[in-house]
């Protein structure tokens, strides 16, 4: 008889995917080979480029200025990354800290921060923003995967909100190239604000062509301006099925379908300009691709990813149209971040659902307050202002007129 | 995909892994000293037909399992009954008592009793030969054949065999295919179907052309080739392929019954020979073996003696998984000494990995890629929270526990054994 030999027994299945290749480090490094293009494009964009061309006095400060996008990255991505350090090290007393805060995506929230924030962010600010992202948005919720919130938009929202005067002070968006060539100083978003369905003229004109917009060619902050090399990343991350290709495609399609007959009622009906103005600026394709998708606070289930795309798209114009924030991407992403439970709850029931007509009433009722935002918008904006105001007249509507 | 419908995913990075015996012969391995046979088992109950001293014959009732419906077991070798309760490790993954048969290599058989060649007399002979589903299942298969509520038309031969590592479906058709061809014949009288269609993988070309060939005359029996994915051999996402229709419980809601291919042969050997089911091929196959291969083995050999004959373990074998069936919803072994079943279809010996589980990155691909669309992660969240009104909600009975939410997993989290508890709780209420 053969002699008898022990085993060890996991659980089934025996094999695992995670085992060869597509584990959570790999996902991680993708997403990072995703962003050095983008990068190096703003390094070369807002400190290369100016250096040689407009800078004349090449002196120790000017080299300083030209690694400025560079600097911004480290800083951000260092300082997310000690964050976690601590926390790994304090709070949870961890014997392997750097390794779990490697293994907790801890270097992204930083990284996008400074991608997105402007150029002339003062660095102390940045590490303020990036602290504020990685400990209140992510941290408090117990780390990674737990947060419910995006931490890099987080962080970007404080800085938005408790600094944007600082930053306006110290420079802003435009680099010294654009400084000197762009009359208003306004960044597109910020001239698109001032006059929504502005002709040519006035929209694109100032910064170039609707190409540069697409090349990335435009005063922005460092990761938002190129939606052709947002659209490579794009590209690679859905091939290599560390996003769903869903949630970028249904985002920016809708807010492009949605500005386009927005900008048609508005006098822009034969000018496609309008709506690629739309998706090429504010950072939308950045924030379709990089954190509209990222998994932690998306939907986990196929459909809600699906709704919570639409969902965005709604947001974003209803955002860019009627609220003080000209860009309405990342107040939208958070808003939605917030839904994202409700929308699982609702949605994945929904595919085991025996009961068709069920299903369809639930779809028709995401349908309808997704027509009920548009149309607000829509009726309130631009040629139907004057809606807007009868609307406010009206004491059976909104009452504020009959309240005076 | 219309409403309703399966989906299934494909598992490239171990599509390779039948290579490792698909174009491999049969080895045989028919005279083991001892056969081991359940006398016992927590979800059966037997009644045992022989006694310590008793002498038997290749195809001796052994047992008839008492369950809702009965099973009966032959001797697979010739020889003495030396124990009917030895502590014996079951292809489940527990101990249970067996009865032990010392072989006497005379080989002598005990026939079955000829039957009419009708569908009563066919049915009978499958019931007398203890068939049963061989794909793993193992579902009787003359319960099967007896659905008086519903009218069958198409017979569907499952080869398929969609667990990586598996290929005893495959050779054994390269090998017995004119067997394979009479048993459906057999079969379709069985069921009273007009055709049988054969239902196999496009990526077993040398399957197709062997089968293609002695088609060519049948008219009755046709091909559907299937793509590479997993769980392309689950009964329901092959008769939907098949009929285009879906069903709730059975297959025959359809007009189909689903056989595996293995089991047609059996049931060629039982209706032809008269013999009733006490051999198999099982596949022995995995990096922790050295010469993976197919063995054409007795009903209760011993796990053990069956790697040995093959040529053994490698010699730099540390720790290692020891997987009784397919890698994705095979049981784990602790101990080599298992008895072989008439389901068993394979004991695969992988190198361990010391895989970490991590947090859950929230990437959805369980979801995504789940064949019957559960919620997978969100079922685990629920029974974690031991929240039971939420995991009815989500339908966790539905699980068939085929693995991919597990397997898919890049945080290798355990899903598959949560949702298989969360099934246990819904069902238990």
């Amino acid at each position: 008889m053969v002699q008898e030999r022990r085993f060890s027994v996991n659980k089934a299945p025996m094999i695992r995917r995670a085992d060869s290749d597509s584990n959570t480090k790999s996902i991680m490094l993708h997403f990072m080979i995703a962003l050095i293009p983008i990068i190096i494009f703003g390094f070369v964009k807002n400190g290369l480029m100016p250096f040689i061309n407009t800078v004349e006095d090449k002196n120790f400060a000017a080299v300083i200025d030209m690694l400025r996008p560079l600097i911004l990255v480290i800083v951000g991505c260092l300082t997310s990354f000690l964050a976690e350090l601590v926390y790994f090290v304090l709070v949870k007393k961890s014997k392997t800290p750097v390794n779990d805060a490697l293994n907790s995506y801890s270097l992204i929230p930083g990284l996008l921060i400074a991608l997105i924030v402007p150029l002339y962010t003062p660095v102390w600010v940045l590490i303020l923003g990036c602290l504020f992202g990685t400990v209140i948005g992510k941290l408090v919720f117990g780390g990674f995967s737990k947060n419910i919130f995006n931490p890099a938009l987080i962080g970007y929202l404080f800085i938005q909100t408790a600094f944007s005067g600082v930053v306006a002070a110290h420079g802003g968006n435009l680099n010294p190239t654009e400084v000197g060539t762009i009359v208003s100083g306004a960044t597109p978003m910020v001239a698109f604000k001032a006059d929504m369905f502005g002709s040519y003229d006035v929209l694109v004109k100032p910064y170039g062509t609707i190409l540069d917009f697409f090349l990335g060619n435009v005063p922005g902050a460092l990761g938002e301006t190129s939606a052709v090399l947002c659209l490579v990343a794009f590209l690679y991350l859905a091939i290599k099925k560390v996003i769903d290709w869903k949630i970028p495609v249904i985002y920016v399609g809708g807010v492009f379908v949605l500005t386009y007959i927005l900008g048609a009622f508005n006098g822009h009906a034969a000018d496609l300009w309008y709506p690629a103005l739309g998706i090429f600026s504010g950072g939308l394709m950045f924030g379709a691709v990089f954190m509209a998708t990222e998994p932690v606070t998306a939907p986990k289930s196929p459909n809600g990813r699906i709704l919570y795309a639409i969902s965005l798209a709604v947001l974003t114009v209803l955002f860019r149209y009627k609220s003080n924030f000209p860009e309405g991407v990342a107040s939208s992403i958070l808003v939605m971040n917030m839904l994202v439970f409700i929308y699982d709850n609702i949605c994945a029931p929904l595919r085991v659902e025996p009961k068709k007509w069920k299903v369809a009433l639930v779809y028709l009722g995401f349908a309808l307050v997704f027509l009920a935002l548009f149309a607000f918008v829509l009726f309130t904006t631009g040629k139907f202002a004057p809606v807007e105001a009868a609307m406010i007249n009206n004491p059976l509507f909104l009452g504020v007129g009959g309240l005076k | 995909m219309p409403l309703g419908m399966t989906k299934a995913t494909h598992i490239s990075e171990h599509k390779g892994h039948k290579e490792l015996t698909k174009h491999k012969g049969i080895l045989e391995y028919l005279n083991p000293k001892y056969v081991y046979f359940p006398a016992n088992r927590p979800d059966l109950d037997y009644e045992i037909c022989v006694k310590v001293g008793d002498e038997v014959k290749i195809g001796d009732v052994l047992t008839i399992s008492k369950a809702y419906f009965p099973v009966i077991t032959h001797s697979s070798v010739s020889g003495k009954v030396t124990a009917v309760d030895k502590k014996v490790w079951h292809p489940s993954g527990k101990k249970i008592s067996a009865i032990e048969i010392e072989n006497n290599f005379k080989e002598e058989v005990t026939y079955l009793k000829e039957q009419p060649l009708t569908k009563e007399g066919i049915i009978e002979t499958i019931r007398l030969a203890g068939i049963v589903g061989m794909g793993g299942a193992g579902f009787p298969t003359h319960v099967k054949y007896t659905h008086p509520k519903y009218q069958t038309d198409t017979l569907i031969v499952n080869a398929v065999e969609c667990e990586p590592y598996l290929t005893c479906d495959c050779v054994s058709i390269k090998h017995y295919a004119k067997e394979l061809i009479q048993g459906i014949k057999y079969a379709m009288i069985a069921n009273d179907a007009k055709k049988a269609v054969i239902a196999v993988k496009v990526c077993h070309q040398d399957v197709i052309a062997i089968l293609e060939e002695l088609l060519k005359d049948e008219e009755n029996i046709s091909l559907h080739l299937l793509t590479d994915v997993y769980p392309a051999g689950w009964e329901k996402y092959i008769v939907e392929k098949v009929q285009g229709k879906t069903y709730k419980s059975l297959p025959c809601e359809t007009g189909a019954v689903v056989s595996n291919a293995g089991t047609l042969i059996a049931i060629n050997d039982a209706v032809s020979k008269r013999l009733p089911l006490t051999k198999r091929v099982i596949t022995v196959s995995g990096d922790g073996v050295k010469n993976p291969q197919n063995v054409l083995v007795k009903v209760g050999t011993l796990a053990s003696e069956i790697i040995d004959k093959t040529g053994g373990y490698v010699d730099d074998l540390g720790a290692a998984n020891l997987i009784a069936g397919g890698p994705m919803t095979g049981n784990g072994q602790f101990f080599d000494s298992f008895m072989v079943e008439k389901t068993t279809t394979g004991i695969l010996v992988f190198k361990e990995i010391a895989g970490k589980e991590e947090a859950c990155l929230g990437c959805g691909k369980c979801v995504d890629n789940c064949p019957v669309k559960l919620s997978p992660i969100l079922i685990k969240l629920a029974y974690d929270d031991k929240d039971k009104e939420k995991m009815v909600k989500l339908h966790a009975d539905m699980c068939m526990e085929c693995g991919l939410c597990s397997y898919i997993c890049p945080s290798r989290i355990e899903l598959t054994e949560a949702v298989g508890k969360a099934k246990k709780v819904v069902r238990g209420k």
